[in-house]
């Protein structure tokens, strides 16, 4: 997959109110009628987190690495993985921000 | 509705066998029709549950190759798949067949060969049930997504790694009593805390393992049964629901919506609440899922699975036993087999024929049986027929 090394992140808010961030790449030529394009400035929290050890095969030469739900400041929530992120120093509640994307989807990395 | 049964009941051994998936189908068909005392040209329709055959052993369009090898020539045949709900989607279709009156009995398989295939393969083809857009292809694996529910969990209720622990424990030493489990060995605390890590908080123990097996059951009308050597088990109710299949979509990610849901569906049908139930067949494809499902289904408040495992409130001698069995976790996970056989195991225990593993006198049995992260579930209630 060909992705942009350090595109934004954006995605768009459908009529029902669900926000959808799509995959690292797409544009958002084909976003269904009524949705409205969304920017977000890239700051979100841990909802709630994993270190994944055994993944599968497209990602068996990151393991380990921390996977996490993140809820952005504008309310939306993507799975991400947060580099730099481990068992010890991550934890629920922990604040991130967005850095990339890449062909393993978006990336996260800790505040502070 | 008419009053539904089920006659016949059957499964293989599950674990890593020899046989191919056609010859276990066959195999748990054959017993649960012989088991049933119908004879084949009375089977109106057959209905297998699989979740991913064409992947795992390279063979789609399966349900018809099984009617021709039991010899059920020209019988209508659907194939259902809803990943780890396919076994009770198909039962269900089955039931829901018979009641309307179309059929009066049809022939219910569910069947999964999973351990011919690779482990990181295997991995990546269970993955594909979840959200391939937005959690697969963003580093998601089943135990993680698990892990996911259970560090979120223990967050809010403080669920605690011993109280994970107590499900795995319980649940293998339960299989050790189960001639069709695929382990026959108990575990301790100290086995899980030092193997290996899948998914953290999750290790190898928390996981069910990869299984092969098949298991089958003949539905019929309770009028039709009355002339069948085989002692039928009623349907009392059953209720089916969906989510988001996305985890991150969920707004609470320490229950299953859809499991609540074909719950409360499930006893309203049947006019029973949970206080009724007296043992529960539960989709523990995990050990935080067991926790979660009994909290889901109402037999213990929120946050309160977790002490409930570690009370040994859910042992076969407890107040409410869960997964006599062994569960998916002692028992195995042949993922499209995994409904049928919640079901086979409640007709043995309602017959009273589990032996080592019966629960004493049961008047009601729960089967519990959840696809992907939670996005579809299935609730089934049994009793003995009058």
């Amino acid at each position: 997959m060909a992705v942009e090394i350090g595109g934004g992140l954006t995605g768009y808010k459908l009529p029902s109110g669900e926000i959808t961030i799509p995959l690292p790449g797409s544009s958002l030529d084909h976003v269904p009628e009524g949705a409205e394009p969304m920017t977000f400035a890239g700051s979100g929290t841990v909802l709630t987190y994993s270190i994944v050890y055994v993944p599968t095969t497209r990602f068996k030469d990151k393991a380990p690495y921390a996977l996490a739900i993140v809820e952005l400041a504008e309310g939306a929530r993507l799975m991400a993985i947060v580099d730099g992120g481990t068992a010890e120093n991550l934890a629920v509640d922990a604040q991130v921000r967005y850095t990339h994307r890449d062909e393993y989807g978006y990336h996260f990395a800790l505040v502070g | 509705m008419r009053d539904i049964v089920v006659v016949g009941a059957a499964e293989t051994k599950f674990g890593k066998l020899e046989a191919s998936f056609r010859e276990i189908a066959v195999e748990a068909a054959t017993a649960a029709i012989a088991d049933s005392g119908v004879e084949r040209q009375d089977i109106e329709a057959l209905y297998l549950g699989t979740f991913s055959p064409g992947t795992f052993i390279h063979q789609e369009h399966a349900a018809p190759l099984i009617a021709s090898m039991l010899g059920l020539p020209h019988v209508p045949t659907s194939r259902t798949e809803n990943a780890c709900a396919s076994g009770s989607s198909a039962f269900l279709q089955g039931v829901m067949a018979v009641a309307s009156g179309i059929y009066d009995t049809v022939l219910v398989v569910g069947a999964e060969k999973m351990t011919a295939t690779p482990i990181d393969e295997t991995t990546q083809i269970l993955a594909e049930a979840a959200d391939w857009e937005n959690e697969t292809l963003a580093g998601a694996t089943f135990p993680s997504l698990y892990a996911l529910m259970a560090r979120r969990h223990m967050h809010e209720f403080g669920t605690t790694r011993d109280q994970l622990s107590a499900v795995a424990i319980k649940n293998h030493c339960n299989a050790v009593r189960n001639p069709y489990a695929q382990f026959h060995k108990e575990i301790t605390a100290d086995d899980i805390a030092k193997s290996v890590m899948i998914a953290d908080p999750l290790t190898l123990y928390d996981c069910s393992p990869v299984t092969d097996g098949a298991a089958a059951v003949v539905v019929t009308t309770r009028e039709r049964a009355l002339d069948l050597p085989g002692r039928s088990i009623k349907i009392l109710g059953f209720g089916q629901a969906s989510d988001s299949l996305s985890l991150f979509r969920r707004q609470d990610m320490t229950c299953l919506v859809a499991a609540q849901k074909a719950s409360e569906r499930a006893y309203k049908m049947a006019g029973i609440g949970p206080r009724d139930v007296s043992f529960a067949e539960v989709h523990d494809c995990f050990t935080i899922a067991e926790i979660v499902a009994t909290e889901d289904l109402g037999f213990f408040e929120r946050g309160e699975g977790g002490p409930a495992a570690a009370s040994g409130a859910t042992a076969i001698g407890g107040a409410k036993p869960v997964n006599p069995s062994g569960g998916l976790k002692g028992k195995g996970h042949p993922v499209g087999a995994t409904g049928v056989s919640q079901i086979v195991e409640a007709v043995f225990q309602l017959r009273g024929t589990a032996g080592d593993r019966q629960v004493p006198n049961p008047e009601i049995g729960l089967t519990h049986n959840v696809g992907g992260s939670g996005a579809s579930c299935a609730v089934t209630l049994l009793g003995k027929a009058a």
